[in-house]
């Protein structure tokens, strides 16, 4: 690829990501308003009548929801550090080293986002509370991922309970953990000061250097393309985010809030349920097996 | 009692005079007429030192005010007035119709930094006017050695990290004035849009097209010529080649590239429409 056309990718991205990102605000809202508040009631049903899926699994132990806000928290430092880093002109306006202060805060969260990555890919196959199971994908989450689909789009009033994740779930958390490696190496192949302990070299160099950089003639140009990586895939988390936090809180709010330690706000939170398994946002029972003693299948 | 009346009266009115005659006397033309000691500054300064000094020029009132606070601070605290202000007349009133005072003065620095004179004159800005010669418009409006660095408030730059820095937010006031589209355009991500919103770690103006060597950009000695490019982008970026340095072609060019995309038209439709419907909430509440 010539490196004209790296430029009009640049300015490409920027419009694709950001048109995509409005399309996508729009279509959830569409998603509530139409599906969940007029088509389906779904909406009446569980913010008014506070139906919501019922769990009955262990509840979800104190790491991985300590280790998913730290993240949560990380996560969105990085996202508007690294925004107002590209676009200086985002969110603050004209301060004086305001970029060396944004580039400051995305290290610290960037380095507590890899401690975190590290620590939750060792709970999930080597602790003794290993979940790795649950994010596996099986045949039977392929042959009824259609039946999932229809449910989303109220096609269908249930979905097939086969986990506590679903395999939408499934598929889109087990793609985080790839994603985050890579926006990893990407990001500290952005790095070009030099640090002892690399021996005088920049996490650039020591990256790229050797592969990518040889192979294009220049770190700085391979640094480029990891730039415009990094910079994808940073819309990916963006865009997946959104949708993720639409579903929890439209598909299981009280799910949501207790995975936050905000549990007292859900209006059934030691109340009637006695539901010790209701955290963790997964996918156990939806309809038919919610809280409140009424229940609807009209969708 | 009637006495101690008639006697404040009188003062009143005597205040009143003076404060009328002063008035008065800020509109006439001053008559003076004696030789300025120009040994120290405090000659000029027994004038320049009073903030409120100045003249009427039409409906403008012109300040001749010399803060003397950055002067005496400054690099420049040993040297006399008249060492940069060399024709004035030592007389005052000082008859600065007919001389080019402001002119001499900015370009008086090269009595001293002859270094930085000689590489000026070679560059662009250089005057260019052959002995003799009268200088055309576009001559004037080059600037001088005082139109980038200031004048009684310069800083020094050689081994002052505070003057640089100082020196480094004045892109817009150094070439932006003259150079507007340039400035305008300097908009890409990491270099214009931060530079211009303040960040100390991107470039100046001047730290890739040079300062006193500057040259338009298709000169072979311009540090953005084609030829040169690679090593002005060295400075900061060690490692590039020829397809890195073509993102140059996005430094001032971003805006142009944006808006000759697709959907540059769409996603500025949306803003405004945006826009418009804010502007027309916060109507309702104002």
């Amino acid at each position: 690829m010539s490196a004209i056309d790296l430029l009009q990718l640049n300015v490409w991205l920027d419009y694709i990501f950001t048109t995509l990102y409005v399309i996508v605000l729009v279509a959830l809202s569409l998603h509530f308003i139409v599906g969940n508040v007029l088509v389906s009631g779904r909406a009446k049903r569980r913010f008014i009548g506070w139906e919501w899926p019922h769990h009955d699994g262990p509840p979800v132990p104190f790491l991985p929801k300590f280790l998913h806000f730290q993240h949560v928290a990380s996560m969105i430092v990085l996202a508007i550090t690294g925004l107002y880093i590209r676009f200086p002109g985002f969110l603050i306006g004209d301060v004086s080293n305001a970029r060396t202060f944004m580039r400051g805060a995305h290290y610290v969260a960037m380095i507590i986002v890899t401690i975190n990555l590290v620590w939750r890919l060792w709970y999930t196959f080597y602790s003794s509370q290993r979940d790795y199971r649950e994010f596996a994908i099986t045949k039977m989450d392929i042959i009824t991922a259609p039946k999932v689909i229809l449910y989303y789009i109220f096609v269908k009033s249930d979905k097939p309970h086969l986990a506590k994740y679903n395999v939408m779930q499934k598929a889109t958390y087990t793609a985080f953990a790839p994603l985050l490696i890579l926006q990893a190496i990407t990001g500290f192949a952005l790095v070009t000061f030099p640090f002892e302990f690399l021996g005088n070299t920049s996490p650039r160099d020591w990256i790229l250097g050797w592969n990518l950089g040889l192979l294009l003639g220049s770190t700085d140009l391979a640094g480029w393309y990891m730039r415009i990586a990094h910079y994808v895939i940073n819309w990916l988390f963006i865009l997946l985010t959104t949708i993720h936090v639409y579903l929890s809180v439209s598909e299981d709010l009280p799910a949501f809030l207790n995975f936050f330690g905000l549990g007292f706000l859900d209006k059934n939170h030691g109340g009637h349920h006695g539901d010790e398994g209701h955290e963790g946002h997964g996918d156990d029972h939806d309809h038919g097996h919610v809280h409140a003693p009424v229940i609807s299948k009209a969708d | 009692m009637l006495l101690s009346r008639r006697i404040n009266i009188a003062l009143v009115g005597a205040f009143a005079c003076v404060l009328f005659s002063a008035h008065v006397a800020v509109a006439q033309e001053y008559d003076l007429n004696f030789t300025l000691p120009t040994a120290g500054k405090s000659g000029c300064m027994v004038c320049h030192a009073d903030p409120n000094l100045g003249r009427l020029q039409g409906d403008k009132f012109v300040s001749y005010w010399v803060d003397p606070r950055p002067l005496d601070e400054g690099p420049h605290a040993g040297v006399l007035c008249t060492g940069c202000h060399l024709d004035f007349a030592y007389k005052a009133p000082h008859n600065i119709a007919e001389t080019e005072w402001q002119r001499t003065a900015r370009l008086a620095c090269k009595n001293c930094h002859q270094d930085q004179w000689k590489v000026y004159s070679d560059g662009a800005h250089s005057l260019a006017v052959q002995p003799g010669a009268q200088a055309t418009e576009r001559e004037l409006e080059k600037p001088l050695c005082g139109d980038c660095h200031g004048a009684h408030d310069i800083v020094a730059l050689t081994d002052n990290p505070a003057g640089r820095a100082l020196m480094h937010t004045q892109g817009r006031q150094v070439c932006g004035r003259c150079h507007e589209d340039y400035w305008d355009n300097y908009s890409d991500y990491y270099h214009g849009e931060a530079y211009r919103r303040g960040a100390t770690d991107a470039p100046s103006c001047w730290q890739c097209h040079g300062a006193h060597d500057i040259f338009p950009s298709d000169d072979r000695r311009s540090q953005v010529h084609e030829r040169t490019l690679s090593d002005t982008c060295a400075q900061c970026h060690p490692d590039t080649n020829e397809a890195y340095i073509a993102y140059a072609g996005l430094i001032h060019k971003r805006m142009d590239i944006a808006e000759a995309n697709p959907l540059f038209g769409i996603i500025s439709s949306a803003k405004d429409a945006i826009r418009g419907v804010f502007g027309q909430i916060r109507s309702w509440f104002t």
